[in-house]
């Protein structure tokens, strides 16, 4: 159990309090946290839920099962040098030594680096949710013990109805106090995003389907000639 | 290790095969779109989504790798068993014009 799983059921209410403060309540006009929840279209309570729910170890199975697969591509057998002399027979070992490099190197790509790129590529995802997990942990342990969680307490629960007579026992305090909160939690949420987004456009161009490109040498074909010599 | 022609054409097949079930095996690896939180509120679902995508993308391109070279290594499998098959025939004509002095 991380952080953020300890700490989110704990601030849980606080977040519903300042969502509901910032629907109800709005905040000041130049307060940061309007172009917060304009940059992410989410509150701050359903973007501590949304990191909370996410569970990265789907994409680290994955990531492990494509390793194996790469292992696999690396011992399998492709048969190079035969005992076949001739034109044909080192046509084959031509094609053949294409065939076994474009599966499995060596050299800088190979069906087996794709793989493990593409394993790279899930573990990085996963690490990603978990630094943003981290952020996010960090960012509600501040604020749970903020002057402004105390004042946020006054705020209207969520799902209350907001009446003037409630609106009126709010402070403006508290109002700023909900906001402070607010741009703190979805400040985290959107590094995490911008985190996020160098991620996807760093292995957006490595993760192309790889080309097979043979030598020179025409590829074996079955009419090729056999020369029989003598051993 | 060496083989006989027969014996390649063989162990190709088995590579090819395999390559071919990994492409399949393979494509099934998408954890889905919760995974990557791609269900997510706002601008964080939507980055779920891109994730998502360029997962699913690359393991489509991984699947199709493996189908495509598995059905290359058969084809050449499948050459090479012909030429052993003909190498075969040939040895067994001349051994048999040839027949040992007793």
């Amino acid at each position: 159990m991380d952080a953020l799983a300890r700490l989110e059921p704990v601030a849980r209410e606080l977040m519903r309090r300042v969502d509901a403060a910032l629907v109800t309540l709005g905040a000041p006009v130049e307060h940061p946290v309007w172009g917060l929840l304009r940059r992410l279209g989410t509150t701050p309570a359903d973007a501590v839920a949304f990191f909370a729910g996410v569970d990265p170890r789907p994409l680290a199975d994955a990531a492990a099962a494509l390793r194996d697969q790469a292992d696999g591509y690396e011992t399998a057998e492709v048969p190079v040098e035969l005992p076949w002399r001739g034109t044909a027979g080192e046509t084959y070992a031509t094609h053949a030594a294409d065939l076994r490099k474009h599966l499995a190197g060596p050299g800088d790509d190979s069906m087996a680096q794709r793989l493990r790129a593409t394993a790279d590529c899930a573990d990085d995802v996963a690490d990603w949710y978990r630094r943003a997990r981290d952020r996010l942990a960090r960012a509600l342990a501040e604020v749970l013990t903020s002057a402004q969680a105390v004042a946020v307490r006054s705020c209207p629960a969520a799902g209350e109805v907001v009446t003037a007579r409630v609106m009126d026992r709010v402070p403006a305090t508290a109002v700023v106090a909900a906001a402070d909160i607010g741009a703190r939690v979805l400040a985290a949420a959107a590094e995490a995003v911008t985190d996020g987004e160098v991620l996807h456009h760093r292995w957006r161009p490595s993760l192309g389907e790889l080309a097979f490109r043979p030598g020179a040498q025409a590829p074996l074909r079955s009419e090729a000639t056999i020369e029989v010599r003598p051993a | 290790m060496t083989y006989t022609l027969t014996g390649a054409a063989r162990v190709l097949r088995g590579t090819g095969e395999a390559l071919s079930d990994a492409g399949a095996a393979i494509a099934a690896l998408d954890p889905g779109p919760w995974a990557f939180g791609a269900g997510g509120p706002g601008a964080l679902g939507g980055l779920g989504r891109d994730l998502h995508a360029l997962f699913q993308r690359a393991l489509d391109a991984r699947s199709r790798e493996a189908a495509a070279h598995g059905a290359r290594l058969v084809s050449v499998a499948d050459a090479l068993g012909h030429a052993g098959g003909g190498y075969d025939d040939v040895d067994a004509d001349a051994g048999a014009r040839q027949p040992e002095v007793p």
